[in-house]
């Protein structure tokens, strides 16, 4: 071999073995920056597993994630814990110049505590905030099999909201409009609550526009009676001896003001007095006739139902009181109201009706159900 | 105070009244829950009209991206149809199946997060391209 051949081989040995090298000391040292920066992080204490640098394509896999609240949290409950946290940048975008990256988060579970009430900030401005942020797109989040709980305090006997098994994607995430591509941020989420009801979640968000403007849809379909009576055990005179709630929800807000409606159905509800006192036994059975009274009487369900027209602010919305009464009436004697989206949200009325034609109409078997009035302000 | 009064007496008035002058609902509007299960994409789409003429009563700019409540609105019609094809083409989706229950049948099947809902991600494992099928503003000329 001759002698710049040698050298070439060496030359490359050598820059081969610094890559062996760099690849050996990546992951440790990842691991190490991790720890370094969790322990630093006011408030909180958090530990890893470990950490994985990839380089082709340019990713960070951190495993198990376990973060806990200083001074009071303790390593068995955490705050915070993921099985597997993956995030990543996109090549293609790196070569034209844009920062967009990716992440997945499997197993996470979140356990949330109520506080004291903060002053909520009002008129939030997404998209002057995002103006401050560097250009930068998240194409995509997504979160598998997830377990958020919210608890009213510390300890077993506070009612608790449990959210598990639930499946979200967040993409098209990004600090400015062009990053955006003339599409919504988008956010997709289904889960189960408590032991008994699936929730659906779907919401479009522009937040490159001054003001909040969103629009979306939500549903939570067969929370049972024993789920019911544990969330509502702490305030409760009475229980429910059976029967499911479905709730649906469509809403769009533009610059903060919303426009949509809710759509309750209570289906084969039965009431009964938590306790042996007279009054609370008295007061259960009037509940009680009173949803047998406004029930529909069709098969296989006895529903009490309607549509809430939702109107307002967003940060102080006004639930229409008049549509909502008739629609009941509607429902229970007229025709039934289906569970699911139809009719969300509700139409409008052209100009604001007297209570006798909303009446008239609302209670017309031809027409659909009772119309949003417009408020004073729109 | 009157008017007030009146309302109040004619919602007592039909509370009392309306139970001993009608039967309770026998049916429910169009059709029942089971047939509502068989066809959900129509319904939903019915329901949803409303929104879709929203933006343009609203006064959007035409640069304001596209916001939609129903998430198979995020497509174009030809998009929906295409999806419902590539579905059906899957044997994943019936005639007259729900579009959701199938994308959650292709979604676990391929191990991403089982929405039921067309993220970008879905489409394209579904070997449709987001940038044929989605509802985006038109680029600025």
């Amino acid at each position: 071999m001759s002698r710049g051949g040698r050298r070439a081989l060496i030359a490359l040995g050598v820059v081969i073995g610094v890559c062996l090298l760099i690849r050996v000391v990546l992951d440790p040292l990842a691991t190490w920056a991790i720890r370094r920066q969790l322990k630093k992080t006011p408030g909180m204490d958090g530990v890893i597993a470990g950490a994985h640098v990839s380089i082709v394509p340019p990713g960070l896999t951190i495993d198990r994630l376990k973060l806990i609240e200083v001074p009071g949290g303790s390593w068995k409950e955490p705050l915070f814990y993921a099985e597997r946290i993956e995030g990543g940048l996109l090549w293609r975008a790196l070569f034209e110049g844009d920062l967009v990256m990716k992440a997945r988060i499997e197993k996470p579970k979140v356990v949330v505590y109520r506080r004291a009430k903060s002053k909520a900030s009002k008129g939030i401005d997404l998209a002057t905030m995002l103006e401050k942020q560097a250009p930068v797109k998240v194409a995509r989040i997504e979160v598998v099999d997830g377990e958020l709980t919210l608890a009213a305090g510390e300890g077993k006997d506070n009612p608790t909201i449990w959210l598990h098994d639930f499946e979200i994607v967040a993409q098209n995430l990004a600090s400015r409009k062009d990053l955006g591509e003339g599409r919504p941020a988008t956010v997709m989420a289904r889960g189960k609550l408590q032991r008994t009801a699936t929730v659906e979640m779907f919401a479009t968000l522009d937040p490159w526009n001054k003001g909040l403007n969103f629009s979306g849809r939500a549903s939570m379909r067969g929370l049972g009676g024993s789920d019911i009576n544990g969330l509502l055990a702490a305030k409760g005179d009475m229980v429910l001896k059976a029967g499911t709630v479905d709730l649906f929800s469509e809403f769009d807000v533009r610059k903060g003001v919303i426009s949509g409606g809710v759509k309750p159905v209570l289906k084969n509800i039965e009431v009964r007095s938590a306790d042996d006192g007279l009054w609370n036994r008295f007061k259960a059975w009037v509940v009680d006739e009173s949803l047998d009274i406004l029930s529909d009487d069709v098969p296989g369900r006895d529903a009490v139902a309607t549509v809430v027209p939702l109107k307002g602010r967003i940060d102080a919305p006004e639930a229409q009181i008049t549509p909502a009464i008739i629609g009941v009436i509607r429902n229970a004697f007229v025709v039934g109201l289906r569970s699911g989206f139809s009719h969300l949200p509700p139409p409008q009325a052209g100009e604001k009706e007297s209570t006798v034609k909303q009446i008239k109409e609302g209670l017309d078997r031809k027409k659909g159900p009772p119309e949003a009035q417009p408020s004073k302000k729109s | 105070m009157m008017y007030a009064f009146v309302k109040r007496a004619l919602f007592i008035g039909l509370m009392v009244i309306a139970p001993g002058a009608c039967s309770h609902t026998k049916e429910v509007e169009s059709g029942s829950e089971a047939s509502k299960a068989a066809k959900p994409e129509k319904q939903d789409n019915a329901a949803t009209s409303s929104t879709r003429a929203k933006p343009a009563s609203r006064g959007r700019g035409n640069d304001d991206v596209p916001l939609a409540s129903d998430p198979l609105r995020m497509l174009t019609p030809e998009g929906q149809k295409a999806l419902r094809e590539e579905l059906k083409r899957r044997d994943l989706l019936q005639e007259q199946g729900s579009v959701p229950a199938a994308l959650r049948k292709f979604q676990a099947s391929q191990g991403i997060p089982e929405t039921g809902m067309p993220d970008d991600e879905t489409l394209k494992r579904l070997g449709l391209d987001p940038n044929d099928v989605v509802v985006r503003v038109r680029p600025a000329t």
